[in-house]
């Protein structure tokens, strides 16, 4: 077999490998099977932002709903700063559920929504929905343990088969004292970095998927740019739950779009950071999977 | 004639601008109505959206464009997308309008009436013989609004639907606030026009306000329903024995959710009024 030969039967094995491994993954989830999830008969925005966008979104809907029952408030903007995010005068009393009373805890003094992020809020929001989190689970809209093991398994077979042809044509190649191994690295290179990406595995199962789309599509936000209190805004009781399915980008043109531009201005922060790190610009669990501003998310209007 | 299933109760014609308050306080109406033609682009979002409405509500599927009365015939791909949605929410029956919208291969844009005469009952009878060999589900067909007589008809409007409903065996969509206003813009007495109306043929009622401009009522579905209107439906539920819905429509000037539901109350009210049934039972 020439070099030639070699690199492009190489190539079409890593590309064979690569789409097993993609099919592999994706069948490894059966959660479709178990039909479609019925909308419930009360909605419960906060389960919703966290099905659309993890720990992070549920925090960014958390401060909406808490600003929403005035008990928060955006604080002036100073040059070039953002805009603090600050109590009101209004008592909360009783009425917080655990979710809220970290969030609202954390603003005892005014904080930035990118200081919210970086703290430890996050984490302990997700602490709290721990419980939340594992009916979600055993709905099976969020992604099995199981599916995680089948990406590992299918991850680590595919990269043995990529890798072990190219040390096998590296090793004969410099065994006849050949050099010209430049071009096998670099495929094998880049079908690894493919094989990262095909098996990535979704935070919502595909169940999961099925019914956010369904919640998006049924609960479709007013016409942008109308301020809630207009005819064609939703109900009052209604706006938090179409703000939990459709992100915070449906608060540009209301009286929250403050919010929306603070979150936005935090997540572009974040991600010169990289993924994963504190801005709220990702998703809780995975880079790749449903992130927190996702949907129309954290940009402006939609 | 076609059975067009149990009671339904009282609806209102959902608009996607009323979507999300529908879908999280579904107990306020009994049913709703979609236009049809708004679900025709079948892409997810679409499917996904009809499949939530059918999760919540009975849903029947309101036609614009089938143009039954164009004496060209009728689009097999429009009857084909209507299917699609009539199935896709499995809806007991669908309504479309005594009307054409296409003629001389144009579309009109409008719902234009036809002349009364029994070469358009011909062409209706034909149209729909065409549509339900397509469409297994029962079609219900609304009077619309027109100001005046059309010229060179063999009868009048109810004459005509009740030869239209003994042709056919359909059932009627009785717009109620079409021939109130149709009677008003043509100097008759809404009253005397609901009497010669074919009652027994009404399974369904839409119900809106309109508004006067430049001497003339429009059917506009701007304003709530007046109380005209409301005194008329009373009368149809007295003598309509197979009325099995009624819903409010509101296309301009959306109110919240709210005042739409409040509406269709008092149409459920006046549908289960023991007064109104038995009065309706002793004429």
């Amino acid at each position: 077999m020439t070099s030639a030969e070699f690199l492009t039967f190489y190539a079409l094995a890593c590309v064979l490998v690569l789409a097993l491994a993609g099919w592999f993954v994706r069948n490894a989830d059966d959660s479709a099977a178990a039909g479609r999830e019925s909308l419930p008969s009360d909605f419960d925005p906060q389960e919703i932002a966290f099905l659309r966008g993890g720990k992070n979104e549920l925090v960014r809907f958390a401060v909406f709903d808490l600003t929403y029952k005035e008990l928060l408030q955006l604080g002036p903007a100073e040059k070039r700063r953002d805009p603090p995010i600050q109590r009101t005068e209004k008592a909360p009393g009783s009425s917080l559920d655990p979710i809220e009373s970290i969030v609202y805890g954390f603003f005892d003094q005014p904080q930035t929504a990118r200081a919210l992020f970086a703290s430890d809020t996050p984490e302990q929001v997700e602490k709290a929905f721990a419980p939340r989190e594992e009916r979600l689970k055993a709905r099976r809209l969020l992604t099995d343990d199981a599916v995680f093991a089948a990406a590992k398994t299918a991850r680590i077979v595919a990269f043995l088969t990529i890798a072990g042809l190219c040390a096998w044509r590296v090793s004969y190649a410099l065994s006849l004292h050949h050099r010209n191994i430049g071009f096998t690295l670099l495929i094998a290179l880049f079908a690894s970095l493919a094989l990262l990406f095909v098996t990535r595995v979704p935070r919502l199962s595909k169940r999961g998927r099925a019914y956010v789309q369904t919640l998006r599509a049924a609960l479709p936000a007013a016409p942008p740019a109308l301020p809630m209190g207009s005819a064609f805004a939703p109900a009052a009781s209604v706006f938090p739950v179409v703000v939990a399915a459709g992100g915070m980008a449906l608060l540009a043109g209301t009286p929250y779009a403050g919010l929306s531009q603070t979150f936005r201005r935090a997540a572009a922060g974040d991600s010169a950071s990289g993924c994963g790190s504190g801005g709220g610009g990702d998703s809780s669990s995975s880079c790749s999977s449903g992130g927190g501003c996702g949907g129309g998310g954290c940009g402006g209007g939609s | 004639m076609e059975a067009e299933g149990a009671f339904l109760g009282a609806g209102i014609s959902l608009r996607r601008r009323h979507l999300a308050d529908a879908i999280v306080h579904p107990e306020a109406v009994d049913f709703v109505e979609i236009v049809a033609d708004h679900y025709f682009a079948g892409d997810a979002r679409t499917r996904n959206e009809l499949g939530a409405i059918r999760e919540r509500f009975t849903v029947v599927p309101h036609g614009l464009d089938l143009s039954l009365g164009s004496a060209e015939g009728i689009s097999d791909r429009y009857v084909r997308r209507l299917k699609s949605v009539i199935e896709a929410v499995d809806a007991p029956y669908w309504s479309e309008h005594v009307a054409f919208t296409h003629a001389g291969g144009r579309h009109i844009g409008h719902l234009a009436p036809l002349p009364m005469t029994f070469e358009a009952v011909d062409v209706l009878a034909a149209n729909l013989e065409r549509v339900r060999k397509k469409i297994d589900r029962p079609l219900i067909l609304e009077n619309i609004a027109c100001s005046f007589d059309i010229p060179y008809s063999d009868m009048d409007e109810p004459a005509f639907l009740a030869n239209l409903v003994e042709r056919t065996n359909c059932g009627l969509l009785l717009d109620v606030a079409n021939l109130y206003y149709n009677a008003l813009n043509r100097g008759l007495d809404p009253h005397a026009v609901l009497a010669a109306f074919p009652l027994d043929a009404v399974v369904q009622c839409h119900l809106a306000g309109g508004h006067r401009a430049k001497g003339e009522w429009i059917d506009s579905h701007a304003f709530p329903v007046p109380e005209a209107v409301w005194q008329l439906f009373e009368e149809v539920v007295r003598r309509a024995p197979r009325l099995r819905a009624a819903l409010v429509e509101r296309d301009e000037n959306l109110p919240p959710y709210a005042e739409l539901a409040s509406e269709a109350a008092r149409a459920r009210a006046i549908m289960t009024s023991p007064r109104t049934l038995a009065m309706g039972r002793a004429s």
